[in-house]
């Protein structure tokens, strides 16, 4: 469904080939006139995202503790982002899935993380899969006072920039 | 980045690619709602609904890679059920003043009236097609798609997208007669 503006420009030209040409001039009027304004775009952008937004307000959390023992919880949504953010750092690869679950003992004082994530083509699996256990490992300690007790990666996918 | 990324993400709660979903997709489902009601302020509210509910029901989405064509398919879903409303109470939602004046400077004011009145004309030969009908057109002769991805994209046979095209086709030809 993602056309080009080459494909949707020839496209635009044979509309309704078989019709006479003063009915495609018509109706190329009619297209002409149904045409998005930026400005339009950018309201409709902003009323979406701020939806969505307060959607994920009422989204899960996930429990966890400090090194201290005091237990609290974070949005779900919050702790993906955060090691979302990690994996982008690692040159050559993308997250896509990130799951985590509180573990440790006592329960919720470590992070088992489970994610996969798309690579370019020419990056080394095994020394890129060392980079994202240590940026996600110093980044949950970082940012949420917790260690990753276990990081499982899956390379879904390969892409070519 | 890759729509099946940007999907597994934004299912996940990522907004920021959500919103690379909507800068991806929004212009165009906005155009293609505008052609389809023939009436702006539905037309964003049907694009600000679709998204929305793009955005809930994520999960349900078997095929990240797939994601457009599910978003056109709530769309043309959405943009039939205000057309079939618009049945059940009529309105008129072309309004003349909607179309302006051309601004082509070398066409005489006669040409200018002329088009203008075919224009008003064709909007409403056009309103008076079924609201299948309507989305399959403007899908197919407006938007480019081809005959199977009109299919896909609304769930139906390429043979239905035929029938509706065809259909559609002869009661504009008939109702646009002197018009041409």
């Amino acid at each position: 469904m993602d056309m080009s503006d080459d494909r949707r420009r020839a496209d635009g030209e044979r509309a309704a080939p078989d019709l006479d040409a003063q009915l495609r001039d018509v109706i190329d009027d009619y297209m002409g006139h149904f045409v998005p304004d930026p400005e339009q775009t950018a309201g409709i952008r902003e009323r979406i995202l701020h939806l969505v937004r307060n959607d994920l307000y009422r989204g899960p959390s996930t429990k966890l503790r400090t090194d201290e023992g005091h237990e609290y919880s974070i949005a779900s949504t919050a702790v993906r982002a955060i090691v979302r953010d990690a994996v982008d750092t690692v040159d050559g690869i993308r997250a896509r899935s990130v799951r985590i679950v509180s573990a440790g003992e006592p329960y919720g004082s470590a992070a088992e993380v489970a994610l996969t994530v798309t690579m370019r083509a020419d990056t080394h699996v095994v020394t890129s899969a060392d980079e994202i256990r240590t940026a996600v490992s110093e980044a949950l300690v970082r940012e949420l006072g917790v260690p990753a007790s276990r990081i499982d990666i899956e390379v879904e996918d390969a892409y070519v920039e | 980045m890759d729509i099946v990324t940007l999907v597994v993400r934004a299912r996940e709660g990522d907004v920021d690619a959500f919103a690379s979903l909507v800068d991806r997709y929004e212009t165009k489902l906005l155009r293609f709602c505008m052609r389809t009601l023939g009436d702006r302020q539905d037309a964003e509210d049907v694009v600000q609904d679709t998204f929305v509910q793009a955005w809930k029901s994520l999960n349900a989405l078997a095929s990240p890679e797939a994601f457009g064509t599910w978003l056109y398919r709530m769309a043309s879903n959405r943009c039939t059920d205000v057309l079939r409303k618009r049945v059940s109470r009529p309105s008129d939602p072309f309004d003349p003043e909607d179309f302006g004046a051309h601004a082509d400077d070398r066409a005489s004011v006669e040409k200018r009236v002329e088009a203008r009145s075919a224009l008003e004309r064709f909007a409403q030969v056009f309103s008076t097609l079924s609201s299948e009908q309507r989305v399959t057109w403007v899908l197919c002769q407006m938007e480019g798609l081809s005959y199977a991805e009109v299919a896909d994209t609304l769930g139906i046979t390429e043979g239905s997208v035929r029938g509706r095209i065809h259909r559609a086709r002869a009661a504009i030809v008939e109702g646009m007669k002197g018009w041409t």
